[in-house]
Parts: structure tokens; sequence; C-alpha cells
């Protein structure tokens, strides 16, 4: 997977792209300051997100408990339960339905975890036929890009961009995408057909309610309501910490989770699917399939960050953080980008696969205060660090420093004598306690600020001084 | 299905909630939320919902009787140039409107979409031509604009999903505070039928430039008529 200094070769390159800066401060401004106003039009939004915080850590306590009530609701209302433990047990179970089958043609609505498992893939090397169905994960397979936002997947792109590639790909005409509502109605056409004619819808769950069995999906363009509809199967793929006790803690999620991503007061379609078609109902799919995928969950449940699977993925943390607005989602190189992705990946799939990511923050704490519920996310990212220390991970000149620094902190008399001199050294190079230029290796620093001049006497020596005079 | 692959990830999971550091586990369900106050008075729900579904460029119609709200569907129909519709069949409201509907010529298409097989296909493609689908809701709700619909027999899913106009036609009384307030009043609403959706305003999408399109997949145009 990716290497160390990799993240800084990306997102050098990100912060450099003019286009880039402009969409993503447009976009995570947009966003912030819907989230702002909905959540303060809410008159105990504070009493609120305590609340789904208390509900997603009693959850994760007694997990096991509400997937095999989960799991007893599902089957009751003649649909199957998979337990899947890899990601590799997960795409065979769907590979195995999708072949029994003999299906052709699957339409899918958003999964972040189908990525996490990398479904897509696997289907196609079966000979099936994988269309997304979301506007913009739509747009990211055509172009066979990856997704840079967990909410707005293709943020990175312009209007322009699109049309070249549906006149390129899908033969699109002049009107087709004269502006974006013409591309919208355009796509719409083209997938209207898929939906008709898919053998199989798969899913993602947002949340699925163990009291009653039910699967929820939330979508503003409507796909995740056409995929669990109209074809005659319907996989769903669950993440195991996805579960809410009850019908009334999934309205409490729901109050929270729009008004966090996008500012909206609850998504356009909110979609509660319990158990397939029932005798004398007129539509709907008449098999589901619910697919519980672990993949790394036990083992970060087990841990210090298990806090991290409270997230119901709003994504608010990446459009507040000063990190994700000026790198953007790509250079994370991870399914899940931003603060939350910084923790989950390495949490996952062990810190060798993403070394960078706890790097990638500034620990300034705005991702646990937009959190609805108020996940721990720095002092995670600090756990991650130490660990990465510990596993002799990150750059070498990294350790070599800390070790110095250990070295050097547990000797007063040679730390003492340190201090002074760097005093002494760098006194030439101050004008008015601040220093506008540095030697190599620390002009990377001074390039673009200044660095405050060390004192020219330390604290201990002006400390013992003062002791002495009284 | 797979008794081992679950009772394996089952153990597995017990071993982990159990030595995870989880803040805040240690106390009991914290029950239902009681909410400081109601967000929207009983005597404005009908002017909140109205402002909230119009900001999100949905339509609101207010019908004092059954035959006015009749033909306010009629309207829309014939803005639209209406030639067949899908329509729910168990509601009183929707069956008065497909009734005179019928009488003027429009063409009510099936709900049923066979199980499997070729019928399912060319009932699907049968159903997708309508321009226009009304349904009835279980309740509207003030604080954000939205109607709940479940599903059941002859209230099908597709009505208020394929066509790109949807008409809801709902009473009066039916409008309540918020979703929190459809639970308290009917327990069972989430899970009576295979499917319930909380629809509000019209089908969108803001994927490219954060710019808002509008009928991406779903109905272009929502019109709810309250009657009463």
């Amino acid at each position: 997977m990716s290497q160390a200094p990799a993240f800084d070769r990306r997102a050098a390159a990100a912060a450099a792209d003019a286009k880039l800066g402009e969409a993503l401060r447009f976009t995570t401004g947009r966003l912030q300051a819907g989230r702002a106003a909905a959540l303060a039009e809410l008159p105990d939004a504070d009493a609120l997100r305590d609340h789904a915080r208390r509900v997603r850590a009693h959850t994760l306590r007694h997990l096991g408990r509400y997937l095999d009530q989960f799991a007893v609701q599902v089957e009751a209302l003649g649909g199957t339960v998979h337990w899947a433990t890899t990601a590799a047990d997960a795409v065979a179970v769907v590979v195995e339905i999708a072949t029994r089958r003999a299906a052709r043609l699957v339409v899918k609505s958003k999964s972040m975890l189908s990525e996490e498992i990398e479904l897509n893939h696997a289907l196609e090397q079966a000979g099936i036929r994988v269309v997304e169905t979301d506007l913009g994960e739509f747009i990211v397979q055509l172009a066979r890009d990856r997704p840079s936002h967990i909410i707005t997947p293709i943020v990175h792109w312009t209007r322009e961009d699109v049309a070249v590639l549906f006149r390129q790909r899908l033969g699109a005409a002049e009107q087709d995408v004269a502006d974006i509502p013409a591309m919208t109605a355009f796509a719409r056409r083209l997938l209207r057909r898929e939906f008709l004619a898919a053998d199989i819808g798969v899913s993602g769950v947002n949340f699925g309610v163990a009291s009653t069995g039910s699967i929820v999906t939330v979508t503003n363009e409507g796909n995740g309501r056409l995929t669990t509809t109209t074809p005659p199967l319907h996989v769903a793929l669950m993440g195991i910490e996805r579960i809410v006790p009850t019908v009334d803690d999934l309205e409490v999620m729901l109050r929270l989770l729009a008004r966090s991503a996008t500012g909206q007061k609850l998504s356009v379609y909110t979609n509660i699917v319990t158990g397939p078609r029932r005798d004398g109902e007129v539509d709907g799919p008449r098999e589901l399939h619910v697919v519980l995928v672990d993949n790394g969950r036990s083992t970060l449940l087990a841990g210090e960050l298990a806090e991290i699977l409270y997230c119901i993925r709003c994504g608010a943390c990446l459009n507040i953080c000063p990190v994700y607005q000026r790198v953007g989602g790509h250079t994370y190189d991870s399914v899940y980008p931003g603060p939350l992705g910084s923790v989950l990946t390495p949490g996952l799939h062990g810190l060798a696969a993403a070394p960078d990511l706890p790097q990638a923050s500034t620990l300034c704490g705005a991702c646990r205060d937009v959190c609805p519920v108020r996940i721990d996310i720095p002092r995670m990212l600090v756990a991650l660090r130490t660990s990465s220390v510990q596993q002799g991970l990150g750059p070498g000149w990294v350790r070599l420093g800390v070790k110095a620094h250990a070295w050097l902190a547990s000797r007063p008399r040679a730390y003492r004598a340190a201090l002074r001199a760097v005093g002494v050294a760098s006194a030439p190079l101050a004008r008015q306690g601040w220093m506008a230029r540095l030697p190599w290796p620390l002009s990377g620093w001074t390039a673009h600020r200044d660095f405050p001049a060390p004192a020219r006497r330390p604290f201990s020596a002006l400390w013992a001084e003062r002791r002495r005079a009284r | 299905m797979n008794t081992t692959e679950r009772e394996r990830m089952r153990a597995a999971l017990d071993r982990a909630s159990a030595a995870g550091f989880l803040p805040e586990a240690a106390a009991p369900h914290p029950g239902r939320f009681v909410q400081a106050a109601d967000t929207v008075a009983p005597a404005v729900l009908i002017e909140r919902f109205a402002h909230e579904l119009e900001s999100l460029a949905g339509h609101v119609h207010r019908a004092p009787d059954v035959e006015a709200a009749v033909a306010i569907v009629k309207r829309i129909a014939d803005d639209h140039g209406t030639r067949s519709f899908l329509a729910w069949r168990d509601d009183d409201l929707v069956r008065e409107a497909s009734s005179s509907l019928e009488r003027d010529g429009l063409v009510q298409k099936p709900q049923n979409v066979a199980l499997a097989g070729p019928e399912r296909v060319s009932s699907l493609a049968e159903i997708g031509t309508c321009a226009l689908g009304i349904t009835g809701a279980d309740f509207g709700l003030a604080d954000t604009g939205s109607v709940v619909l479940g599903c059941g027999p002859g209230r099908g899913r597709l009505a208020s999903l394929l066509p790109p106009v949807h008409v809801v036609m709902i009473r009066l009384e039916r409008i309540v505070a918020s979703l929190a307030h459809a639970l308290a009043a009917d327990p069972t609403l989430a899970s009576r039928g295979s499917n319930l959706v909380v629809i509000t305003g019209p089908s969108r999408t803001a994927d490219i430039e954060f710019t808002l399109s509008r009928g991406v997949h779903g109905p272009r145009e929502i019109h709810v008529v309250v009657v009463g």
C-alpha cells in the first residue's frame, strides 16, 4: 500500500491545484454553514447529541446481542442473513448469490462498504455488469476515478469535465450536456433503463434496526429507493456497527444525520425496508439478503480506537478539517478520507497499511467539536502516533529525533547545556525575538513564516536566579 | 444461514465488546429522547408544513373538501398533459381523484409488478411510462415538510417513485409536528409493510459543482393536496 512520504507528495500536488482548491473551499464552506444553521434551529441540539452518543456507546457494548436480534427479525420476515468475517467472505457471498441466479446486471446505490471490500471488481470478474446509480458515483465509475468525499464524491470535478466525459464515453449530444440540469436529465434517462432491467440491486445500509429487522438507506436522488424496489432481488451490505436498537433510536440518528451532513433537515428519501415483498403487496423485491460484514471491525472494537465505530458517516469532520479543506479526499489514498478515515483506515487494516494518515492532522479538535456523536478523533490520532513510534513505523529521522529528545530530556545537566547552546547559537539570527531564516534542515519552516527565537537565557536559568535572589 | 461463520463472528464480538475502550458505554440505554420543547405549536402545523415543503420547491395546495381536492388533482394532471397515471387503490381520497380522472378519459395503469419472468419486466416498462403518480400518506411532518408513505396491499412504492410528478392527498388532521410524533402516535408505522418512506421534497442532487438540480431519479415535482 502507500509509503510514508507519499502523503506529503500528494498533499503538495493537491494544494498547488488552484481549481481543486476553489472547489474544496466552496463546497466545504457551504456544507459547514448549512450544518451550523440546521443544528442551531433545533431547540436542544446539544442534549440530542449527548443522547445519540449514549445510544451508540450502549449499542456497541452489546453489539452481538443486537445483531442477533436484528438477524432473527430479518429471517422471520423471510429475508436471509449472511455473516462475513472478511472482505473476501463478503464478496464471495454476493458473487455466489449473483452467479446462482445467472444475474447479468447489478445496479448499486452508494455504499462505502462496497468500496471497502472492492465488490465491483469481483462482480465484473464474474462477468456481471455493475452500474453505480448515485450521480457522483456513476461519474466516478465511468471515468475510473475514485470518490474524494463520502457525501459529495466528485467535489473535485467541474461541469466541463463531466460534459467531456458524457460526450466521449456515452455519446451525449451537445444539448444533453448544455448545463447541469441537462446532464442530470441525461443520466436519469440512461440509468432508468438500467433500473428497470437489473437482476439485482445492491445497497449500503445507513442503519439497521434491531427490534424490527429494518434496513434504512438515506438518499437525495431516489436511487436508493429504486435500487431496493425495481430489481427482483435486493442485497444489502451492512457494516456490523450500523445497528441501532429501536425505531426511536433511529429517529434520533436521522434528526442528526442530514443536518450534520448537508444542512438538510432530512434527506429527500429516508427509505425503510422491512423484509422482502409480502403477500398482497404490489411491488418490491421478493428476495432480500443482508450481508453483515466485520472486516476488521471486531478488532477495532476490542481496542482503544473502538470509539470510531460510533460514527454515523455524516462527513462533517471532513468539511471542517483544515487539512482536508486544503488537500482533498484523494490525498488520503483511503476509502474513508478526512479525520474519520485517518482513524478508521489504520484501525481496520493496520498502521502499516496507512502509516502517514495519523500524522495528517493538526490536532486542532474541530472534528470532535462538529461530530454529531462527539467522537474524540484527536485522542485516537495521538494513540495511533504512539503505536506508530512503538512499531518503528514512519520516517527514520522522526524516530531518531524522538530518541535523541528522550535521551536529552532525561538528563537535566545535558538538557540545560543544550538549551544554553541553542540560545547562544541562535542569537545572531534573531531580530526582535524572531528568526526569518534558519539553516537546513529547518529552512522548510522559515520558507513561509518566521520562527520565534529561543530565549537568550533559558527559563531554568532565570528561575534559579530568582530563587537565589529571595 | 452459515451457522459456524455466525458463531465465530459472535464469539469475536462478545470478546471485543467487553475489552474495548467505549466511552460512556457503562450506562444503560438512555431510553426515548425527551425534547425540551415542541418544535412546532399545534396551531401552526399546516403553516409550518407548507413553509418547509415550499422552501424545498415542493407545492402545497389547500382544499376545503374532497371535491375541491379532486379538482386540484385534475388541474395538475391537465397542466402536465397527463394521459396515463399510477395511483394507490385503497385510499378513499385517491380513489375519488382516480375515478374522476378516468371519467375524463385518462388511463389508470395497474400497480402490480409480476414477481418474476418477462411479465415482471413488461409490467415495469408499462408503469414506467406514467406521467403522474397519486398516493395518500400516513402522516405529514410539519417540522421538515415531509410526507410519510407506508406501502401495503393497494399501496405501491412505484407511484411515488417512477413518474416525474407525484401528487399526495392527505387530510389536515394527519399533519403532525415531527417524525417522533408520528412514531409515538403509531408505534408499528415503520414495520407494518415491507417499505416505509419519508419523502422530503422533490428528488435532487448537488453532485456536480454543488449546484442543485431536481428530478434526478425520483419525481421532479411533488404536490401535496391537504384536505380540510
